[in-house]
């Protein structure tokens, strides 16, 4: 506690710090709202400037730009079916169906409630448990375990957002074929790349994701004619009462250690820590057709399970000195030009510096819940304007989010046909939340399968032999016969009359 | 029309569907025999993967197939039920976002956007001539200030000669 105290007083008590704390705060939130744009920009473009700056207030820059950028895209994910970022994506599948259904004023406070309680679980956590969790983590979970909790993951990817399994797993298994493309992670051989070198680097991910969510709703919406178009959705600014919290209590839980878990697994984020949360949620729900139409537990145990990531993803760094992100990668590189080494000796070195850190990161996310309350009473009459008016709007922010990352036109290509192709998928009752699951798994399950089959020579047994492999394993195997026979007992109706899809 | 014509006409977006499925899924497998063993890092090859991602969507098709037959019938559409003019307008909205995206690195982020938004705003209802040219030019000057001019985001310049100039001395104006 007195560290901790100590952390506070260093940080807040300086104006510099208060500065760079607000400052590092807003920039996160903004940064991480716009589509293509996120916190990891920001933090690039101020990387060289923090030289200037006090090491703690460096790292202290970087880390409340993390914990406010992840929070940041899910307001744009729960209004305008636009993630922010990558981990914010499982967040619109019922966020803008409940947004729709004229609940973004609930979509919003439980995001920015569970945003910040997942991610304070995450900074006390953080605090109490850095050193022995970095250890066991990175002896118990290779690429092996890794690859299993993706086989797990693909299992539950099936059902999110779907009228039937079947066609959950068949949009599972475009995206996995989608995720393909490019070069494999083994050798670097280039695949289906037809000789063009832009395909070689493979889809990128932030235009496919653009064009399936917004340029696709988009369309979905000039599909309205007259009347239904010049209509607003129901504003409604209501906060989700207390007793809906602890209704969910069980979700937020599971959420923070499955969000915590893949935080300090280094590759795997808040990205993934959040759609595994969403799968979850969808598996042990005994309604789970009622996610992707505007379920709260599914934007609760998104935006939980990605907050809880970004203490967890402080731990390997500062403990072991392994980056587990881009992000902390950033912060590692911000060690460095002030010449510290973080690792084991850093708690003996530079504790005072680690302790700010800390502060720093529970204060964010604390600021995050008093910005988020306001942001539910301002941020929501943004649906008061007329579609007219929004559309364009949205699909310039997608344009430019497209074209920022690699200042390509050819990324604005991928996007606008995604979304014609996702328009179109969605008709014939695709799932794009299954989809994105599928090329997000795909690309972190084949690495994991390339690293994990020499580890255990090729031989299934020898993997299945691994404890935590075995368990994620069967648990998938019983969730897909459960599936099954869960879709024999549902009646199956031909595709002609379906409706589109989330 | 017979019963069984009925039937079968029903399932024709089964099949169809079905067919481009076990299209993709033939043509994933087959491209990969272009690069099948080059791999002599990992023994399974470098075709492992897309093809078991293959396999995976050519088996649910035919497994969506199989049960899509025994499943209940479906009640007849009416094809002259579509709207043919909500076809025209997302057909239009399509036209424009392609048409968009072929001008907009040619004529440059700046000439070609207030004809991209006013061309949406028109299709997505509004019909008053004044809105729609406020609406355009607000929706640009606010993208134009808050990612080229505050962010300093490169956007597209153009290439055609005339409109380039024209472009980069709107920005030298904005003092970038």
């Amino acid at each position: 506690m007195e560290s901790l105290a100590g952390g506070f007083a260093a940080a807040f008590l300086d104006p510099v710090g208060l500065g760079i704390f607000a400052l590092a705060l807003l920039g996160g939130l903004v940064f991480g709202a716009i589509p293509g744009i996120n916190a990891i920009t920001l933090a690039a473009i101020v990387l060289p400037f923090t030289a200037y700056l006090q090491p703690a207030h460096a790292i202290m820059l970087f880390g409340v730009m993390y914990v406010s950028g992840v929070y940041g895209g899910a307001v744009t994910a729960i209004l305008f079916n636009i993630p922010g970022s990558e981990n914010n994506a499982p967040t619109a599948f019922d966020g803008y169906p409940m947004t729709q259904n004229g609940q973004a004023g609930r979509a919003i406070g439980a995001a920015v409630t569970c945003s910040a309680l997942g991610g304070i679980a995450s900074a006390i956590l953080m605090m109490i448990a850095t050193e022995p969790l970095a250890a066991w983590a990175v002896r118990a979970f290779g690429p092996p375990e890794i690859l299993a909790l993706v086989i797990f993951g693909l299992s539950v990817a099936g059902t999110v957002g779907a009228r039937s399994a079947l066609k959950g797993w068949l949009s599972v298994s475009l995206g996995l074929l989608i995720a393909t493309i490019g070069t494999s992670p083994g050798g670097g051989i280039p695949r289906y790349n037809f000789g063009s070198m832009y395909l070689m680097g493979g889809i990128q991910f932030v235009p496919v994701l653009l064009g399936v969510f917004a340029v696709s709703e988009v369309l979905a919406q000039g599909q309205k004619s007259g009347a239904a178009l010049a209509a607003h959705p129901k504003v409604a600014i209501d906060f989700p009462r207390l007793v809906e919290f602890w209704r969910l209590r069980v979700a937020m839980l599971r959420s923070v250690v499955i969000g915590f878990f893949a935080g300090l697994l280094p590759g795997i984020g808040a990205t993934l820590a959040a759609f595994l949360s969403y799968s979850e949620a969808v598996r042990w729900s005994r309604t789970p057709e009622r996610f992707g139409k505007g379920e709260l537990e599914g934007v609760v145990s998104s935006e939980t399970a990605n907050n809880a990531a970004t203490g967890a993803a402080m731990i390997p760094l500062l403990a072991l000195g392994i980056p587990g992100g881009a992000m902390t990668a950033m912060m590692l590189a911000a060690f460095q030009i002030h010449g510290i080494d973080p690792g084991p000796a850093l708690f003996r070195t530079s504790a005072d510096l680690v302790w700010v850190v800390f502060a720093a990161m529970l204060a964010a996310n604390c600021a995050i819940f008093l910005l988020g309350w306001l942001e539910t009473k301002t941020v929501v009459h943004l649906l008061r304007i007329p579609f007219w008016l929004l559309a364009p709007t949205i699909l310039l922010l997608a344009t430019i989010g497209a074209y920022a990352g690699r200042n390509l036109m050819l990324d604005v290509w991928v996007m606008y046909i995604a979304g014609i192709l996702g328009f179109l998928l969605r008709r014939s009752g695709f799932s794009m939340a299954g989809i994105v699951l599928g090329v997000i798994l795909g690309k972190v399950g084949e690495q994991a399968l390339v690293k994990a089959m020499p580890i255990v020579r090729y031989d299934i047994m020898t993997f299945l032999q691994r404890p935590i492999c075995l368990v994620l394993v069967a648990a998938a195997a019983v969730f897909v016969a459960m599936s099954i026979v869960r879709s024999f007992h549902r009646p199956v109706v031909a595709p002609s009359t379906r409706k589109a899809g989330p | 029309m017979t019963d069984g014509k009925h039937r079968w006409a029903g399932k024709i977006p089964l099949i169809a569907e079905t067919l481009v499925l076990l299209g993709i899924a033939a043509l994933a497998w087959g491209l990969s025999h272009e690069f099948a063993g080059r791999d002599m890092l990992f023994r399974w090859g470098p075709e492992f993967w897309p093809r078991l991602a293959a396999g995976l969507l050519a088996t649910l098709a035919v497994a969506q197939l199989v049960l899509g037959f025994g499943a209940a019938d479906a009640a007849p559409t009416d094809p002259t039920a579509v709207d043919m003019r909500i076809v025209v307008r997302v057909g239009a909205i399509v036209a424009v976002l392609l048409g968009y995206a072929f001008m907009l690195p040619r004529a440059g982020f700046i000439t070609v956007t207030p004809f991209f938004v006013a061309g949406m705003i028109l299709l997505f209802g509004m019909r008053k001539p004044g809105r729609i040219l406020i609406g355009a030019a607000a929706i640009h000057a606010v993208f134009v200030l808050v990612f080229r001019v505050a962010l300093g985001l490169p956007l597209p310049q153009g290439t055609w000669p005339a409109l380039r100039s024209f472009n980069i001395a709107v920005e030298t104006a904005l003092g970038l």
